[in-house]
C-alpha cells in the first residue's frame, strides 16, 4: 500500500473501468488536478477542461494503468499536463489577444485568484509553465521529490534541481517585485537613503 | 526540500488553488460516464494484459524461438557439405562433437567426404593439408576395427600423395600413384597404432626399429611374404592399416604388403627398414 490507501483501493476499479471507481476517483483528486492545471494555464475555465480530458484518457488507458494509488496519481498529473501543454501551443498557434499585452508566458484571465495577489501574480508570470508546474506540485499540492519527478517525467535530482532553481527564482522576482513596490511608496528621500 | 518560506507557499496556495464547482464536476462525471458505457466491463483476469498485447507477445516469443531453434539448425545443416577453406567449415566441425553424440561415425565420414571431395576436384587441392591433417587425427580418433579407418587412412595416405612434389623432384620417380611401396615416414603410420598391444611382438623378434614395432599385432606371421624377416613381418603387420581393405583377399604382394606402411613413407630416408628388402623383391 502507498500513502494514498483510499487511491490503491480505487486502482482495481479503475483497470474494470468501473464507473462508481472513477466517480470517486474524480472527487477524491479533481480538485487538485484543477489546481495544476491552473498553475499552468492561469485560466479557471480551461483548467477544469484539462482535467475532464485527462479522466476520459483514463477511461481509454484503464485496462493498462500500472502500480498503485500513487502512480495513479502520477499518470494522472502528467495527463493533465500533457493537455495543459497542448492548450499552451495551441494558444501560440492562435493567440486570442494580441500577446503584447501580457506578460511573458501570461495567459491570466479574470475570474483567476491571482488577481488577490497581484504581487505574486506578477512573480508567476515571469517564471516558466515548468517552473510554475514544479512549485505547485511541490508547495501547493505536497506532492513528494519522487511525484513530482513522475508528474514531471523528469529523474529526480533533476526535478530537485529545477525545483530549487525554480524556487530561487521566486524568491528573488518577489523581493525585487516588493522591494520595487515599496521604494515606490517610500518618499524621495528615504528611497535615496537606502541607495 | 522546501525552498520556499510558510508565507509564500500560502500565498501560492491562496493564489494556485482552485474548486472545481459542483455543477461542473457532475457534467464531467456524466462524461466520463458516457465514455465508460462505450467499453464492455473488463474482465479483471484480463486487466493486466489485454487480448491483443498477448498476442503480439505471443507472435514475438514465437519468432525470438524460431530464430533460436532455426538458426543453428539451418546454419548446421547449410554447413554439411563444407570442405576445409569453406567459410561454414568452422561450424561443422563445431557441430560434430554435439551430432557425435547420437552418430558416433559423423567426423569420419565428414572427413571421408572432405578427403574425396578435395581430391575431385585440383582447383583445390591447397587444402589437402588441411584435410590430411583432420583426416589423420579422425583415424587417431577411430578404433582399431571401426569400417571407416581404412578407408580413410587410404584416403589420407591417397591425399598425401597427391601433395607431394611432381615427379623429377626428390624421390618423385616411384610416385606413381596413391599405392607406392617406398617406405618412408613411419611416424603418420605409427601414431594411430600406438594403442595396438604392441608388446605382443614375436619373442624373436630382432628388435626392428621402435616405429616398426608399434603395429604389427593384427598381422599373422603367414601374411609376410618374400622371405621378411621376423622384424619385418612385424613391419607387414604395421602396413596392415593401410591395405587392410586390400590385404585380406591373401597372401600380399610384396607391393600390396606395403601399401599402407610405406604410402606414408614416401620418402627414402629409411633406407635400413626392413621393408626395403621388400621393395627390393
Amino acid at each position: 500500500m502507498s500513502e494514498y490507501p483510499q487511491l490503491d483501493k480505487l486502482v482495481d476499479g479503475i483497470r474494470r473501468r468501473s464507473d462508481p471507481a472513477f466517480a470517486d476517483l474524480y472527487y477524491l483528486i479533481g480538485d487538485a488536478l484543477a489546481s495544476f492545471a491552473f498553475s499552468m494555464l492561469r485560466d479557471h475555465r480551461a483548467a477544469e477542461d484539462a482535467v475532464q480530458q485527462a479522466f476520459l484518457e483514463l477511461v481509454k488507458a484503464a485496462p493498462t494503468i500500472k502500480g498503485d494509488g500513487r502512480s495513479l496519481r502520477a499518470w494522472l498529473f502528467r495527463s493533465v499536463r500533457y493537455t495543459c501543454l497542448d492548450e499552451i501551443r495551441r494558444r501560440k498557434r492562435h493567440p486570442e489577444t494580441p500577446t503584447e499585452t501580457l506578460p511573458e508566458q501570461s495567459t491570466l484571465i479574470d475570474d483567476s485568484p491571482l488577481g488577490l495577489d497581484p504581487d505574486l501574480e506578477a512573480a508567476l508570470a515571469q517564471l516558466t509553465e515548468r517552473q510554475r508546474a514544479l512549485l505547485t506540485l511541490r508547495h501547493v499540492l505536497e506532492l513528494s521529490g519522487a511525484e513530482v519527478a513522475a508528474a514531471m517525467e523528469m529523474k529526480r535530482p533533476a526535478a530537485y534541481a529545477a525545483l530549487a532553481r525554480a524556487e530561487r527564482r521566486l524568491r528573488s522576482l518577489l523581493e525585487g517585485i516588493e522591494s520595487h513596490a515599496g521604494a515606490a511608496s517610500l518618499p524621495m528621500t528615504d528611497t535615496e537613503d537606502l541607495g | 526540500m522546501s525552498g520556499l518560506d510558510k508565507q509564500t507557499t500560502d500565498r501560492m496556495r491562496r493564489a494556485v488553488e482552485v474548486e472545481i464547482d459542483d455543477q461542473t464536476k457532475r457534467a464531467h462525471l456524466a462524461s466520463i460516464s458516457d465514455a465508460l458505457g462505450d467499453y464492455a466491463p473488463t474482465d479483471a483476469a484480463a486487466v493486466s494484459k489485454t487480448p491483443k498485447t498477448l498476442w503480439w507477445r505471443m507472435r514475438v516469443r514465437a519468432l525470438i524461438t524460431a530464430m533460436v531453434v532455426v538458426l543453428p539448425v539451418g546454419t548446421a545443416i547449410a554447413a554439411e557439405n563444407t570442405v576445409p577453406g569453406d567459410f561454414l567449415y568452422s561450424v561443422k566441425l563445431a557441430s560434430e562433437p554435439i551430432r557425435s553424440v547420437f552418430d558416433s561415425d559423423v567426423a569420419a565420414r565428414h572427413r571421408v567426404a572432405e578427403l574425396e571431395h578435395l581430391m575431385d576436384h585440383p582447383n583445390q587441392t591447397d587444402m589437402l593439408p588441411s584435410a590430411v591433417s583432420s583426416a589423420e587425427q579422425a583415424v587417431t580418433d577411430l578404433p582399431m576395427d571401426h569400417p571407416l579407418r581404412d578407408q580413410l587412412a587410404m584416403l589420407t595416405d591417397m591425399a598425401t600423395d597427391m601433395m607431394q612434389p611432381s615427379p623429377g623432384g626428390s624421390g618423385g620417380t616411384q610416385h606413381d600413384g596413391p599405392m607406392h611401396d617406398t617406405p618412408t615416414d613411419e611416424s603418420s603410420i605409427d601414431m594411430p597404432r600406438d594403442n595396438t598391444g604392441e608388446t605382443d611382438l614375436p619373442s624373436g623378434s630382432d628388435a626392428p626399429k621402435q616405429s616398426d614395432m608399434k603395429s604389427g599385432d593384427s598381422t599373422p606371421p603367414n601374411m609376410d611374404t618374400d622371405g621378411m624377416t621376423d622384424g619385418a613381418s612385424d613391419t607387414e603387420g604395421m602396413t596392415d592399416t593401410g591395405s587392410t581393405g586390400q590385404g585380406s583377399t591373401g597372401t600380399g604382394s610384396g607391393d600390396h604388403t606395403h601399401q599402407g606402411g610405406s604410402t606414408d613413407m614416401g620418402g627414402s630416408d629409411n633406407p635400413g627398414a626392413p621393408g626395403d628388402g621388400q621393395n627390393d623383391g
